[in-house]
């Protein structure tokens, strides 16, 4: 089993490929360097070329031959050009490649629930799309390349939404600037948290379980308030994950 | 009023053009240089023409800074279906690139701006969802779509972060004089006329004839895209703009070989095939009609008649 991975930057990204490596090899996990990658994650796992042009991106899909691809959205300020070109433009580089490949490879597009808008119940994978920032308007467009190239050429391809990953609660500062960056003040939210070393093991499970074509959220279901009296925010259905045996433990009480 | 339109010199655009010249506006428009003149040939000389490159922040800033328009039409995309297929990238990085560039040198002022989303935003649309509200999911099955739906999430990015004052709208399917030869009704129109005058077999190549598609005479669209700045719509909110009836594409056909004498055998070709398409797009447009009293005018079936006398007289 070998695996190609974009958007090992700190965080998920990093965790997820610390996971891979334990669980299929070290030696079998291949992370892109675009400058942004954790500098950990890289020195644990192979490096491969960024694949920010269409010929690279083939050149390592072919010499690479992976199993499953996975990419993690990658953010590089607020710079549109560049969230395009490491997240939107590569996807579509890496999906041509597939399409012209002699072999299938399953693949992972990773987004956030940043894509929805805030709502008092729980959030499904059917819910209205809205981009609050630059950023999670390229992870719609991410999105709805990984539907149009499974609709259009049957490649294997996975929409994972994961709501807010953690490695420990956020301190009220970090909960403010969230916040603003979300609805552009300071207000108390419902986040559904979950620890990135869960998430890293759900999305795994979901990349090798669940149906291609699918989009699924990567949450607990339990909303947590950032203050008292909120009474929005981004809370997760997570029945699509149930179905895979996914459950979370911890920042659910 | 200065109106700025980009891509002016298109099929919508230069409709658009001359109504805003009707409705007494002072209008630019952007072009490039490899731009076709012709749907603008009669009414060049009371425009405002700028070259512009509007993938390079410098030309849009340099443009916008000169015009100072009060009103932006944002027309300009690539917008051909089967062409975004062939240059997935290309398309999407030419819809976000050009948008983003005339709304970060439109921040700060006053201007006010359309953007033209499209109903290829909803691609895949189940029986049961139609006739598409707004509120619709959006499952876009082609790289066109991708990137309106990208434009789409931006303008309201754009506004919620900035305040620019931004309609998005989406329009339904649109023809009439001028659409271009690659798009399916004119397609047929221009194969109807050329087989009339004897300079094509009498053999009529079609592509899926089962979609079924809401079309909207485009002076009837271009007349909406005007309102939509007049102040009864919402500031970042969405529009859709359509008929709300729905016409098979084999219809098409058939009303517009009703409009001639010639006996055509009709033949598909597998090239005019997409790898997915999308079978049904039916909208609503209540929201819209409400905000600008807005209804369509002109029967479809006047339309296409006067978009096969188009090609008559040019074949």
């Amino acid at each position: 089993m070998r695996v190609l991975m974009t958007g090992a930057s700190e965080g998920l990204g990093s965790a997820l490929a610390a996971y891979l490596a334990g669980v299929i090899g070290a030696e079998n996990v291949f992370l892109t360097d675009d400058g942004l990658s954790s500098a950990k994650a890289l020195a644990l796992c192979q490096t491969a070329p960024a694949c920010l042009e269409q010929e690279e991106a083939a050149a390592v899909i072919n010499e690479i031959r992976p199993d499953r691809l996975i990419l993690m959205p990658n953010r590089s300020g607020e710079d549109y050009r560049r969230i395009f070109e490491r997240n939107a433009y590569r996807s579509i580089y890496f999906m041509e490649a597939l399409r012209n490949a002699d072999f299938s490879c399953r693949t992972a597009f990773v987004t956030s629930a940043d894509i929805y808008q805030p709502s008092s119940g729980l959030l499904s994978e059917e819910d209205p799309m809205l981009a609050p920032t630059p950023f999670a308007a390229c992870l719609i467009a991410m999105d709805e390349l990984a539907y149009l190239y499974f609709k259009a050429y049957k490649l294997e391809t996975i929409r994972i939404r994961p709501f807010e990953c953690i490695n420990a609660m956020p301190t009220a500062e970090e909960i403010k600037l969230r916040s603003e960056e979300l609805i552009g003040k300071s207000a108390p939210l419902l986040f559904d948290y979950i620890s990135i070393e869960e998430a890293s093991r759900a999305l795994w499970t979901i990349l090798e379980r669940g149906t291609p074509g699918t989009a699924y959220n990567l949450c607990s279901g339990h909303g947590i308030a950032s203050g008292a009296g909120a009474e929005i925010g981004w809370v997760g259905n997570p029945s699509k994950i149930l179905e895979l045996g996914i459950a979370f433990d911890k920042f659910n009480n | 009023m200065r109106v700025l339109i980009t891509g002016i010199t298109g099929f919508v655009g230069s409709h658009l053009a001359e109504f805003a010249l009707g409705q007494g506006a002072e209008v630019y428009g952007s072009y490039r240089w490899r731009s076709r003149m012709e749907n603008i040939e009669a009414i060049k000389n009371r425009l405002h023409l700028v070259e512009c490159e509007l993938t390079d922040a410098v030309s849009v800033t340099r443009m916008i800074d000169d015009i100072k328009p009060d009103r932006i039409f944002h027309l300009a995309a690539q917008s051909f279906v089967p062409t975004s297929w062939h240059a997935p990238q290309q398309t999407l990085s030419n819809n976000i690139i050009s948008q983003l560039n005339i709304f970060e040198a439109i921040r700060g002022t006053d201007t006010r701006i359309q953007l033209a989303g499209s109903s290829e935003e909803y691609g895949l649309v189940y029986p049961e969802e139609t006739p598409i509200k707004e509120t619709n999911p959006l499952r876009p099955l082609s790289p066109y779509g991708v990137s309106k739906v990208t434009q789409d999430m931006m303008g309201y990015q754009y506004y919620r972060s900035y305040g620019i004052y931004i309609i998005r709208t989406r329009a339904f399917n649109h023809t009439g004089p001028r659409r271009g030869q690659v798009f399916v009704t004119s397609n047929f129109a221009r194969q109807v006329a050329m087989i009339e005058k004897g300079l094509q077999e009498p053999v009529v190549k079609v592509g899926n004839l089962e979609a079924r598609r809401d079309y909207t005479d485009v002076r009837d669209i271009i007349r909406g895209y005007w309102l939509s700045l007049d102040g009864g719509c919402q500031p970042g909110e969405v529009y859709n703009i359509c008929s709300g009836n729905s016409w098979k594409i084999q219809a098409v056909l058939d009303h517009l070989l009703s409009l001639s004498k010639v006996k055509v055998k009709v033949e598909v070709d597998p090239e005019r095939l997409r790898p997915s398409d999308v079978p049904i797009l039916v909208g609503d447009s209540t929201r819209f009609n409400k905000a600008t009293g807005w209804k369509p005018e002109i029967p479809i079936e006047k339309t296409l008649e006067d978009l096969l006398n188009y090609w008559r007289e040019r074949v």
